[in-house]
């Protein structure tokens, strides 16, 4: 009986694990703070340490030394860690990490939600990275244990992933590397920006999931939403707020192009509930590495030229 | 009482297996003398030279409040499934039966969207609303299952399982509009252990000792209330006390198991079935047994848990049914075949 | 005599209604029964006699009236107490339980036993006696499920006298098994009577009722008809009445005068 009634929240559990396996990443309504920031002593160039660094939840982390034994249990943070250079310094990873491809040698300590705890704390990490996923008690309980914890939560727009960067910076001892992702992250967007600004949008639809779940796009508030924009796309679901949408409102939107995930296109292209749409028959639907979008880090600026360069091909000859 | 005093050594037992085994680098045998070190007198003959501190703290502070959580909340789901089947007279009777889970789960959801953080008796938010809401929704359904004249328990199942039904369609609206905690209410549903602590285990053995205590005193009350409950009456039962007594008992131990370790079901409903065939129908029997096997049940597909496919964690409640539904079919067989019908 | 006015069960003005503004089922009823006696209840079937009963185990509350037991309200008393003042034998007991017939038994004990200690040495032999009395001692392992309906009938009367209580109440309890069965029960509760204790027996059988009762209940539409001695009661115009057929009554037939038969 019981069974019955979670039947509809599993199957949208799974769903979303699904979603989350794929691409791992959404952004949560509760990351107040567009950003944390950090509260080195003036000297910090070098990111003397002890360092305290306050992290999204609000809370005051503090590293007694430059941490050499990093568990990171979210995919973007991992990505980004290798991006400053650090990737040497990772001892354990989630089940979900898997880029830059060398970072799968590293010991996987679980998954994203519930780590195998005896794992993480085998490994005798001096910083454990946790994303909004993870399990709060888990994140007491490492803390209690005097594991320090740093937790960045999702973030809503590409000013709050810089503050990411630079948070991490700081925390790594990476503040230059940080600088310096931000710099080049800035220029790539900048520089996408110059090239769309006065280009005409063309109408486009993200497929986060589609099937008989449901149709779920990335709307207006979300991350990867604020990307088809900044990329000169025109987000047909920018109105909504959320995750859902309707097929009657992809038809009625009839979007020119079709962003999905590369490995799941031809499925979607042989459905039949979407081959009455324009871009379908045109063959406008474009497969992409939804990572992308979906992980907040360095990647992203790649995700808005990949976009923009679907977008507007004649602007990048 | 011999039967009893073996059932709890073969607890121990089983409660030192799960505590030697787990998916970090270190032998049985070393995490055995990790425990016994603990503990007192036996700690003075263990040495643990050559074991390092990170092991201590896995095996003390991970390991075995896990597995007491476990075997805790294995105890309570069985000792109150005996306790509801009973009651209700309805062999299908289930710990979450009267809406507890549903509650909870509200609750839960609730304090994963709200993003708040409290902690009290060693539960963060999430567990205090799981409780509050499990608690509520029980006196929810007892209020409503009263009106219009004296409590019957055929009343309290059918309005029960009418606003379980509404509060679990009330989480999948609130999931409709935040969509960002689903997979979180999801893991959430499927219980587990993985965030246990002392305080944690603290807390629930309150519940689990003075609960199980109270629910034990009534299995002979309980026995005649299964004869039917005018039965009941004549041979000098107040059959309404024993019922509410049970109920808000029941219900404080499902509500505190529920809000450490999430919705396991399985336990409650099928470990009393199996005593039952293995020992009869005497309550004064089937409700202490139950708490045992409960425990050495969950406490055992807990370890297997966290370790068949280390690091990454299966659901518990995946494994109380695939290795439980089996069994208990088997002895169903045995039954049969013993009986020749 | 002084001691039958202490240890009684007495009606006083007995008025219940299931449902409000339809007829009552027992109307202002006003009855004393006394120790030492061998009550028969006898009449047609709805005339009360079931409800009656019923009320004096308190499985329902008068609308009207009051009960009292040993001078003392009904109401007053603590279930506890009242088991082991009252036993009663229903017609039947739930089949699906998987009990054994010594557990079942057993049960009668359940006002006296402490929580959490085993049954006492007291109590077993008080099982025992039960059961042999009942001529069940050789089912003793087995489970109640298992049994045939007289055999189940015996376990439920051992389990009554097991209660080992002053009195005890009975809702036809032969009226499901044959001749010599019946003759059997029937006179397990004679020796009960003898050995001090009060039986009140609904039975539809009056040939039985006059052979062993010491007096008789007649009740007919929610009241009391007739009650007193058997040869006071068990009358032609008496039977005739309630029953609205005719009855004969043979003399000489059985060792207390009279066999009755009803005219087909």
């Amino acid at each position: 009986m019981k069974n019955l009634k979670w039947k509809r929240i599993a199957a949208i559990g799974m769903l979303s694990m699904m979603m989350l396996a794929a691409g791992c990443g959404k952004t949560p309504d509760r990351a107040q703070d567009a950003g944390a920031n950090t509260q080195a002593p003036e000297t910090a160039q070098d990111a003397s340490y002890p360092l305290t660094v306050t992290d999204s939840g609000g809370q005051e982390v503090t590293l007694g030394q430059k941490p050499e034994k990093i568990v990171s249990v979210a995919p973007n943070l991992t990505e980004i860690v290798c991006q400053l250079g650090a990737g040497d310094r990772l001892a354990g990873r989630s089940d979900y990490c898997d880029y830059p491809a060398e970072i799968v040698d590293v010991e996987s300590v679980g998954t994203i939600f519930t780590p195998d705890m005896e794992k993480l704390i085998a490994i005798t990490p001096d910083l454990v990275l946790v994303s909004t996923h993870f399990d709060e008690e888990n994140a007491q309980k490492l803390q209690d244990l005097e594991i320090p914890v740093l937790t960045l939560f999702e973030e809503h727009d590409m000013e709050g992933v810089y503050a990411m960067i630079e948070t991490l910076g700081q925390a790594l001892g990476c503040v230059d590397e940080a600088e310096e992702c931000v710099r080049k992250m800035q220029d790539t967007v900048s520089d996408v920006q110059e090239k769309v600004k006065d280009l005409e949008k063309p109408s486009v639809y993200y497929v986060v999931d589609y099937g008989e779940n449901g149709d779920f796009t990335a709307g207006g508030d979300t991350f990867a939403g604020a990307m088809l924009e900044m990329a000169g796309g025109d987000n047909i679901a920018k109105e909504v707020a959320g995750w859902s949408i309707t097929l009657e409102e992809i038809i009625e939107a009839d979007p020119a192009l079709i962003l999905i995930a590369e490995s799941r296109k031809d499925e979607f292209m042989q459905s039949a509930a979407y081959a009455n749409l324009t871009a379908v028959k045109e063959g406008k639907v474009y497969g992409i590495d939804n990572n992308l979008l979906d992980r907040q880090g360095f990647r992203n600026a790649e995700g808005i030229r990949t976009l923009a360069e679907i977008f507007h091909p004649e602007a990048f000859e | 009482m011999k039967k009893i005093l073996s059932a709890f050594l073969l607890l121990l037992v089983a409660l030192l297996a799960a505590v030697s085994v787990g998916s970090a680098d270190l032998s049985m045998w070393d995490s055995l003398k990790i425990l016994l070190h603990r503990l007192p007198i036996a700690g003075e003959w263990v040495q643990l030279s050559g074991i390092g501190t990170v092991y201590e703290t896995i095996v003390w502070e991970v390991r075995m409040p896990r597995v007491l959580l476990a075997a805790m909340t294995g105890g309570i789901l069985a000792v109150v499934g005996s306790a509801y089947q009973g009651i209700f007279l309805n062999p299908l009777a289930d710990p979450h039966i009267l809406g507890v889970s549903s509650g909870a789960a509200l609750g839960a959801t609730m304090a994963m969207s709200a993003g708040l953080s409290v902690s009290v008796w060693g539960l963060g938010a999430v567990g205090l609303f799981a409780f509050a809401g499990a608690l509520l929704t029980v006196f929810l359904v007892y209020q409503a299952a009263k009106i219009g004249g004296s409590l019957s328990v055929m009343h309290m199942l059918l309005t029960g399982t009418a606003i379980s039904t509404m509060l679990s369609s009330m989480i999948s609206l609130w999931m409709t509009f935040h969509h960002d905690q689903i997979v979180k209410v999801y893991m959430w549903t499927l219980g587990s252990f993985a965030a246990a602590t002392w305080e944690k285990t603290a807390f629930l053995s309150v519940f689990a000792v003075v609960g199980t205590a109270v629910l034990c005193a009534g299995a002979g009350k309980l026995n005649l209330m299964m004869m039917g409950e005018e039965d009941a009456k004549c041979l000098g039962v107040d059959t309404g006390r024993l019922q509410k007594t049970f109920i808000v008992t029941s219900s404080l131990l499902v509500a505190a198991a529920v809000s450490v370790s999430g919705i396991i079901g399985f336990v409650g409903l099928i470990v009393p079935h199996c005593v039952r065939l293995l020992c009869g129908p005497d309550n004064r029997k089937v409700m202490p047994f139950s708490f045992f096997a409960g425990a050495i049940f969950l406490m055992a597909c807990d370890t297997v848990a966290r370790t068949v496919a280390a690091p990454t964690e299966v659901p518990v409640g995946v494994v109380t049914a695939m290795f439980g539904a089996p069994y208990f079919i088997s002895l169903i067989w045995r039954e049969r075949g013993r009986r020749g019908s | 005599m002084s001691n039958n006015c202490l240890h009684r069960v007495r009606l006083d003005h007995v008025v219940w209604q299931p449902q409000k503004g339809k007829e009552p089922v027992l109307n202002n009823i006003s009855l004393e029964f006394f120790e030492g006696e061998f009550y028969g209840m006898l009449g047609p079937n709805g005339a009360g006699k079931t409800s009656l009963v019923r009320q004096i185990l308190r499985l329902q509350k008068p609308d009207q009236g009051a009960i009292w037991l040993d001078q003392e309200n009904l109401r007053a008393w603590d279930r506890d107490a009242l088991a082991r003042k009252l036993a009663f034998l229903p017609q039947t007991i739930r089949e699906d339980v998987d009990f054994t017939v010594w557990d079942t038994v057993a049960m009668g004990r359940e006002p006296y036993r402490k929580r959490f200690f085993p049954l006492e040495e007291k109590d077993r032999e008080v099982i025992r006696q039960a059961l042999e009395m009942t001529d069940c001692l050789k089912l003793k392992d087995k489970r109640v499920s298992i049994l045939s309906g007289g055999e189940r009938q015996r376990v439920i009367l051992a389990r009554t006298i097991a209660q080992d209580t002053p009195w005890v109440i009975l809702d036809e309890p032969v009226s499901n098994l044959d001749v010599r069965h019946q003759i059997e029960i029937m006179g397990i509760l004679k020796e009960l009577q003898e050995q001090g204790k009060t039986i009140i027996a609904i039975l539809h059988d009056m040939n039985l009722a006059a052979a062993f009762c010491t007096k008789i209940v007649i009740m007919k539409e929610g009241s009391v008809y007739a009650f007193g001695p058997v040869q006071e009661v068990l009358t032609e115009r008496n039977l005739e009445e309630v029953y609205g057929m005719k009855f004969e009554f043979l003399e000489g037939r059985s060792k207390n005068g009279v066999y009755i038969v009803p005219q087909v």
